[in-house]
């Protein structure tokens, strides 16, 4: 590309990246001080940076810097090698208890509730895919993967209400409709966007019972450190997969996730553990202090590939 | 379309870049690190994730206190 041409918005973003060599760094920005329509798109990529700062991450629980943390200083620890493969990762349960933030976890005040680790039957929780805008923005087929994917993420608000809705349809036989709800589900810093159909119409205990969790596709290909760090800033944004697409298969393997575990299982995302394709299964340890399971499992076959970890939603 | 369908249209490479990098504020490095990746890695799939998003979200740049921040820093980056 000459200095005649517009340059495109890719190369724009390189430049404010400092992605280019020096030559073409220069030659773009003499093109860009006499050419306004590039100005202007170099202005909306500026943009693209402010509104997404100004964007507050879906749900964000207060522990992710921590989570981070932790995922940063074990990157030097663990790197055991490659670590591709089915071998038994380092017992992560254990790994995860000492960890700092998993102790401060433990200390912090819970908000009153029941606690989920005393809810050992394998219940369907949460109504997802109704709040407005997670739904599937394109329909994918997922014909060729039979599974679905919790959400993981995104569906964050919208499974924790359903979570604290079913949890007390549970434990107090019945209460199907104090507004529990959105207090204990969300952060403070619910993004407007989202907000809208988040509060779930009260589930009836039969939806609660037909769907439990949320479905999400984000094929993305997850690592052990990704997995540390809180699944909703990866998940957030994924769409979530209705019901009907692909749900037996992948109930299946939430049974059995579910009972080998004797967690609620609340989320599940279709996607990838170190290339191979895997189902991201997160169940609550700990629902208060937004403490989850996550097992990785064999769509097909529902093995875990790696240990279950400990980790926060 | 509002920030978060937008990113869906993203691949999840890019998005999980764009996500611990601008919206959480994570430095380059750190996403890096987190992401298993190099750092130019990082940097690159942002610029590939807002070139993409650009178009779909200029709407929200004329938005008021946006549009300023924004057309600052453009003029920052273009006078170099």
């Amino acid at each position: 590309m000459t200095g005649d041409t517009h340059y495109d918005l890719e190369i724009l973003a390189e430049l404010a990246e400092d992605l280019l060599d020096v030559s073409t760094a220069r030659q773009v920005r003499e093109h860009l001080a006499v050419c306004d329509p590039c100005g202007e798109l170099l202005a909306d990529l500026a943009a693209v940076r402010e509104v997404l700062a100004a964007t507050p991450t879906p749900a964000m629980p207060m522990g992710v810097a921590l989570r981070i943390d932790k995922a940063l200083a074990a990157e030097a620890g663990s790197r055991r090698g490659g670590g591709v493969g089915l071998a038994e990762a380092p017992d992560w349960d254990e790994l995860m208890r000492d960890s700092p933030w998993e102790r401060r976890a433990a200390e912090a005040p819970r908000p009153a509730g029941p606690d989920p680790d005393d809810v050992l039957q394998p219940v369907r929780l949460g109504v997802v895919s109704d709040d407005g805008n997670i739904v599937p923005a394109r329909s994918r087929t997922i014909r060729r993967r039979r599974w679905a994917m919790p959400a993981v993420a995104a569906a964050a608000a919208a499974v924790v209400v359903g979570t604290a809705v079913a949890s007390t349809n549970l434990l107090a036989a019945g209460g199907g409709g104090e507004g529990g709800a959105a207090p204990i589900a969300l952060p403070a810093q619910t993004p407007p966007q989202q907000s809208q159909p988040t509060t779930p119409q009260q589930p009836t205990r039969d939806a609660v019972r037909a769907k439990s969790y949320a479905l999400t596709d984000s094929n993305h290909n997850y690592s052990d450190p990704e997995l540390r760090m809180s699944l909703q800033s990866f998940l957030g944004p994924a769409p979530i997969i209705g019901s009907s697409s692909g749900a037996d298969e992948v109930a299946k393997c939430v049974t059995t996730v579910s009972r080998r575990a004797k967690l609620d299982v609340f989320a599940v995302d279709q996607g990838q553990y170190n290339g191979q394709e895997a189902l991201i299964v997160a169940s609550w340890k700990q629902r208060a202090a937004k403490k989850v399971r996550i097992d990785v499992v064999d769509p097909f076959s529902c093995k875990n590939l790696r240990k279950p970890s400990l980790g926060r939603w | 379309m509002e920030v978060s369908a937008a990113l869906k249209r993203l691949p999840a490479d890019q998005r999980a870049a764009l996500v611990l990098v601008d919206m959480m504020g994570y430095s380059v490095e750190d996403a890096a690190q987190v992401l298993q990746v190099p750092s130019g890695t990082v940097k690159s799939r942002c610029a590939r994730g807002r070139a993409k998003l650009a178009p779909i979200l200029s709407h929200l740049r004329n938005r008021s206190e946006l549009n300023r921040v924004s057309s600052a820093k453009g003029a920052e980056l273009r006078d170099g």
